[in-house]
């Protein structure tokens, strides 16, 4: 790594804003995690928490790498069907709402998702729950980490594995300290910089380059990018939505929000979500339609909107991608470490393992695989296997199994844990053959299909009635 | 063209001004449950 | 012993002309980049790479024939990067080459723009959407039926 004059930011500014940033929240974390007693306490921010924050969590976790990097490099590659396309993920928020305020209803004692599949489908659907959700959160952690260096790498020079390590160290630190009431409140305030700075570049862009000269300088040049007809956008639109439903009705970092917002906050708070973040890609996104203009073509895709941002705002504006992009991965790394660490303690360390450890026992293990999955996603961080787009592609085939099995077996009362199993693995393993034979845009939505026709052969063949009250378990342990 | 250009401009300005508006939507929301003490 | 004389003057001579021969090699200071390109893209959008660092200022031209006879346009190579992601390139062949000078050269790659058939994307657009209503439909209506169930009473 040569430290070239080409970087926006030195590498020792780059260091002093990261240092500043981790040692904020981490102190942020620690001050709020005073007031965790129990494990509900750290794990589900003792289920009450308030609209404002619910709603700035739901927003801000969704606003992660991907809208940061990603809706800025589907603009460059695939134009207005890009950034249009990309803001349909915002469905997934507000389709989860009604979801969210029924597994409140269903489960108000719950934990995570794997509680549900567990109580609601059984063992067999459970398994294969847990190794579509690791496989997911897993590779998420992953990419993070490594958007974490490649961004700091790209805009200061700094090592990537200097990025790398110092993100994931602060990440882990304030959940550490605080859990989920830190990831939370933590959360809040990372949405507002993330808006405020999208805002500010998008609005110093248009008053630098013009919209008028955007438009024409990409309707010379790069035609295809105003296309409304372009066949490889329409034809990624809906893998695209559902991979991002798949993403939200199947991971533990939704439902243990669901379950520790208060009352009847959840429904609220993620359709208000949703539509907070609707507008966010078409502002990230279009930024990227003005590097042609600009003369940047960037050595990858996902470096587009950093790079244009820093290019028209200079040395601010290069502070500015810096804090957003830092404050979007952290307010994901976070509440993914949180939700994964759940996971791990409820599903398989307690309900597996140990039936009978204490509350005190169960929030010092919480505490233990935080740092554990920190320290496993460090290592795979290492030798910065993937991009982020491939790694995330391939992760769709496994979510999107997910979608009809948890919304059916929220409401469906026939649907059988045999079906759920069969949908979910079917699914996840036919989506992985047309991810390899035809291409990754048809991962999710080959997924989802064949899980889909499966559980509709489950609704006509099973005849089971299920009791919704079995899935209001009482808890031993924690009394 | 000349449509084209003003579909884009609008679907930008629009997009930006609702951005915009979202972290007043959300101090707003926050001051009203912290007045009241809804906060967590 | 003559021959051993010239033996040592054809020695000395062959020592010479390396001697000339190098300020010659060293006056060519044109720096000779290898071009690399997907042959087709089916997206609009291809990554152009070069083996080496490239020099500030150099520019990489398109154009629609092998032998460049008309440039369509000309992308000056942005920072100090050894990749460029160009997009929004309609069906066609282009050419790239990097503009000859007295410094660079290159050789010129070819590659193929290919969109998907539009059947293809509409069938794949249509299933999603299809899918994608089912999917609204399902939440909304079951939703409507459990809340009014638990309104009335114990959901049955």
């Amino acid at each position: 790594m040569t430290e070239a004059s080409g970087f926006a930011l030195s590498s020792s500014l780059g260091l002093t804003l990261v240092v500043i940033f981790g040692l904020a929240w981490i102190l942020f974390g620690w001050y709020l995690g005073r007031a965790n007693k129990t494990h509900e306490d750290f794990a589900l921010a003792g289920r009450n928490v308030g609209f404002a924050l619910a709603s700035a969590t739901a927003m801000a976790t969704w606003v992660t790498s991907n809208t940061t990097l990603v809706a800025p490099q589907l603009t460059y590659q695939f134009g207005i069907w890009g950034m249009v396309g990309y803001s349909f993920a915002a469905l997934g928020l507000i389709l989860f709402a009604p979801l969210a305020a029924r597994i409140k209803r269903l489960m108000p004692n719950g934990y995570t998702s794997g509680d549900f599949i567990r109580l609601r489908y059984g063992q067999a659907a459970w398994w294969a729950f847990i190794v579509i959700s690791v496989v997911y959160a897993f590779g998420w952690l992953v990419s993070l980490g490594m958007a974490g260096g490649i961004l700091l790498e790209a805009l200061s020079g700094l090592d990537y594995h200097i990025g790398m390590t110092a993100i994931l160290i602060i990440c882990v630190g304030y959940t550490l300290f605080g859990g989920l009431r830190a990831v939370i409140a933590t959360d809040f305030i990372q949405a507002l910089i993330i808006i405020v700075g999208v805002v500010l570049i998008a609005w110093f862009l248009i008053d630098t380059v013009s919209l008028e000269s955007i438009h024409s300088e990409v309707q010379t040049n790069h035609p295809q990018l105003l296309d409304l007809l372009f066949p490889a956008a329409i034809m990624f639109l809906f893998n695209n939505i559902f991979f991002g439903l798949g993403e939200i009705f199947h991971s533990n970092v939704w439902w243990s929000r669901a379950l520790a917002f208060k009352g009847n906050v959840a429904f609220k708070a993620y359709l208000l979500g949703g539509i907070l973040w609707l507008p966010i890609p078409i502002v990230t996104g279009f930024i990227a339609l003005a590097a042609p203009q600009l003369g940047i073509f960037p050595p990858s895709a996902d470096m587009v909107g950093p790079m244009v941002a820093a290019e028209v705002l200079g040395k601010v504006g290069a502070v500015v991608v810096f804090i957003v992009v830092f404050s979007a991965l952290a307010s994901s790394l976070d509440s993914l470490l949180a939700a994964t660490s759940d996971l791990v303690t409820r599903d398989i360390y307690h309900k597996k393992l140990k039936p009978q450890a204490t509350d005190k026992h169960l929030l010092r293990f919480n505490r233990y695989s935080i740092l554990g999955l920190g320290v496993l996603t460090w290592l795979f961080c290492l030798p910065q296997i993937a991009t982020l787009g491939a790694l995330l592609n391939f992760a769709g085939a496994f979510v999107a199994s997910t979608i009809f099995p948890v919304v059916l077996g929220l409401y469906q009362r026939r649907l059988s844990g045999g079906y759920a199993a069969l949908a979910m693995t079917l699914g996840t393993l036919c989506g992985l053959v047309g991810y390899f034979v035809i291409g990754f845009y048809v991962a999710a939505l080959v997924s989802c299909s064949v899980s889909a026709a499966i559980c509709g052969l489950g609704l006509l063949l099973s005849k089971q009635q299920f009791d919704w009250q079995q899935l209001d378990e009482q808890e031993e342990s924690s009394l | 063209m000349m449509m084209g250009l003003t579909a884009f401009s609008a679907l930008v300005i629009i997009c930006l001004l609702l951005t915009a508006c979202a972290p007043v939507i959300l101090i707003g929301l926050w001051l009203k449950d912290f007045l009241s003490k809804q906060l967590w | 012993m003559p021959n051993r004389y010239g033996f040592i003057t054809h020695i000395a001579l062959l020592f010479l002309i390396t001697l000339l021969a190098r300020p010659v090699s060293a006056q060519d200071t044109t720096t000779h980049f290898t071009l690399t390109a997907p042959e087709s893209s089916r997206e609009g959008y291809f990554v152009v790479s070069l083996d080496q660092a490239p020099q500030p200022g150099m520019v990489l031209q398109q154009s629609s024939n092998p032998n460049f006879s008309v440039i369509t346009a000309e992308f000056v190579w942005f920072g100090d990067f050894e990749k460029m992601t160009l997009t929004g390139f309609s069906n066609g062949d282009y050419y790239f080459r990097i503009a000859p000078s007295a410094e660079v050269a290159s050789n010129s790659v070819a590659v193929k723009v290919r969109h998907y058939p539009a059947w293809q994307a509409y069938t794949l657009f249509f299933i999603g959407l299809a899918l994608f209503s089912l999917l609204v439909v399902t939440i909304i209506v079951l939703h409507r039926t459990r809340s009014r169930e638990s309104n009335r009473g114990p959901d049955d």
